[in-house]
């Protein structure tokens, strides 16, 4: 590229940055601490701010695995079966990117609430879905579905079967060849879409608004408790609820990071 | 050991991979399984070691019946035309996984790795990764990896085909003298006759998924069974209705005393190749048509050769002929 395009090419891709992300992001940080680090304690450690992220952070414990074993399995089948109705699996995957999360959530509701196909039936057993933690997860996993099969496919059709083969030649048998081989191999897509997926599911408020309730200290994710913050005209707690869901995502990204790179020294100068 | 297929067939879906192929390959042999691509040679191969499934037939290796064993069980080394090196282990890691996977003692991995990186010459890159050696070692290393676990058979798949042209030819000569001094009976792919011919000591010719032919390479040289054999297996030219080696053709003088069999032609062309000529006439005799004869340069020198020229073109005594 001609040299006299490179300044004012750096300035409108830094000043669109700046724009979206840096200035709202900073002013949110801004504003939590306005009134020093007592008042932003207090009013992160308020009941319904902790519960709140307590929550939030329980769903993400339990979605995030769910997804991430999910996510191989459907990523090895595609990758290494053939079989019929495969583009139909493939293309389903796709839905939550491509549908709204408000109508993932809608659709839960129809299926799982107390009118919904299996509502009576699982009302009968005591078990609740919509308006408590069990729809709250399904809501999370529905919507963080597609990241990690995206990432981790194309690696593996990528690197290919020889190296699972040449293993199972020297004796491995099918976990110690996925343990062994398989898994380094896709490390580096698994780490991204799992963070991907972390994030997603720390941010979601659409579909988690539509099955949750919002039921203050019991189904009150982070978001929705910012949301419900600013309603209530608390916007000390709703910046507060921002910053700690901005380091949240910051913490995730950091140790994925962290843990990417002291493995992946081997990566050096690879060229294959 | 010995490897034994018998009635071995496979398709892949409408595409006919092997009919009906039965193989001995005695043991301590280095037999090449030689053909052009897609001829189902490697087919062939991934069935002896168990990577794909034969539709019928029976592999048998040092007498034991082999058809339902997955791969893990058959106690076979394969190497991958590409190597495949497991990218994310270093040299040492990718020799002693066969030793590791099978929990052998660390001190025994660690002497075993010791001696086959000695071996195949790479003592002194244990702790690279694949990525970082050139193509001709990470064949050697996919070689350790593959006798580390001491294999029954040795099974290659194209060994030197993604090599450029001179280390080609060291692995060739370093791949006898390994065979030479482990005496483990290997199997391997290729599509280069002349490779076949210099490596192996048993050549067995593939052709549409069919065997063709097997013997030593000067067998088959000379005695091909058949028309295809006999044309990828070296040069071959047509003389009087009979299909015969150019080099094996004498040229004389139209004013020399014709050999009895001698048919009467034109001087077409004549090629300099190097230390041989070629040299093509128009066959007016007997035998209409044209065919090629190989010469040395001296005697096509003292020949005087020049297109246009008359001559009479005779098999020496010629070895491999083939009736078409």
């Amino acid at each position: 590229m001609r040299t006299r395009w490179r300044l004012p090419l750096r300035v409108a891709v830094l000043g669109y940055l700046g724009l979206l992300v840096v200035l709202p992001v900073s002013t949110v940080f801004y504003r939590a601490f306005e009134h020093g680090l007592g008042a932003a304690w207090d009013a992160l450690t308020a009941p319904d701010a902790l519960d709140a992220l307590w929550l939030t952070v329980l769903v993400a414990v339990i979605a995030v695995p769910l997804n991430t074993v999910f996510g191989i399995g459907v990523s090895l089948l595609l990758a290494r079966h053939r079989f019929p109705g495969a583009w139909l699996l493939d293309a389903l995957v796709d839905i939550p990117l491509a549908v709204s999360p408000v109508v993932i959530g809608l659709a839960l509701i129809l299926v799982y609430g107390k009118t919904g196909w299996f509502g009576n039936w699982l009302a009968a057993r005591g078990i609740t879905v919509i308006f408590s933690l069990p729809g709250i997860v399904m809501a999370s996993a529905a919507v963080s579905l597609p990241y990690v099969v995206r990432e981790v496919l194309p690696v593996l059709q990528e690197i290919g079967t020889e190296q699972e083969q040449a293993a199972r030649t020297l004796g491995a048998g099918p976990l110690t060849v996925f343990r062994r081989i398989t898994l380094p191999n896709i490390r580096r897509g698994l780490a991204y879409g799992v963070t991907l997926t972390t994030a997603r599911v720390l941010g979601e408020f659409g579909a988690v608004a539509m099955v949750s309730g919002a039921i203050a200290g019991r189904t009150q994710t982070l978001t929705l408790f910012i949301s419900a913050s600013i309603d209530n005209l608390e916007p000390q707690s709703a910046y507060v609820g921002a910053v700690a869901l901005c380091l949240a995502a910051l913490i995730v990204l950091t140790v994925l990071t962290v843990t990417d790179r002291s493995r992946h020294s081997w990566r050096r100068g690879a060229i294959l | 050991m010995s490897i034994r297929v018998e009635g071995i067939s496979k398709r892949f879906g409408e595409a006919v991979a092997l009919d009906d192929v039965t193989l001995e390959i005695p043991t301590g042999s280095l037999t090449a399984l030689l053909g052009p691509s897609g001829g189902g040679k490697s087919t062939l191969l991934r069935i002896i070691a168990g990577l794909d499934a034969p539709d019928q037939g029976s592999v048998r290796i040092d007498d034991e019946d082999l058809t339902g064993t997955p791969a893990r069980h058959r106690g076979v080394g394969f190497c991958f035309q590409h190597y495949a090196p497991f990218r994310h282990l270093s040299v040492r890691r990718n020799v002693a996984f066969g030793l590791e996977i099978r929990r052998r003692p660390k001190a025994e991995v660690a002497r075993r790795v010791d001696e086959l990186l000695e071996l195949v010459g790479l003592a002194h890159l244990g702790d690279r990764y694949p990525a970082q050696l050139s193509g001709g070692q990470r064949q050697r290393m996919a070689l350790a990896r593959a006798l580390a676990i001491e294999p029954k058979v040795l099974l290659l798949d194209e060994p030197f085909g993604a090599l450029d042209a001179q280390v080609r030819t060291q692995l060739r000569q370093w791949l006898r003298d390994l065979h030479d001094t482990l005496q483990v009976t290997t199997v391997l792919v290729t599509h280069d006759q002349a490779e076949a011919m210099e490596v192996a000591d048993r050549l067995a010719v593939v052709h549409h998924g069919r065997l063709e032919q097997v013997g030593s390479p000067g067998d088959l040289y000379d005695h091909p069974a058949n028309e295809f054999v006999l044309t990828f297996l070296g040069p071959a030219t047509r003389l009087d209705g009979e299909w015969v080696r150019p080099h094996d053709l004498v040229v004389q003088r139209a004013e020399d005393n014709p050999h009895p069999a001698a048919v009467e032609g034109t001087v077409a062309r004549v090629t300099q190749l190097g230390f041989e000529v070629k040299v093509d006439v128009d066959l007016t005799g007997g035998g209409q048509g044209a065919c090629w004869v190989q010469l040395s340069r001296g005697t096509a020198s003292d020949l005087g050769l020049a297109p246009g020229q008359r001559v009479w073109v005779a098999r020496a005594e010629s070895r491999a002929r083939l009736h078409a």
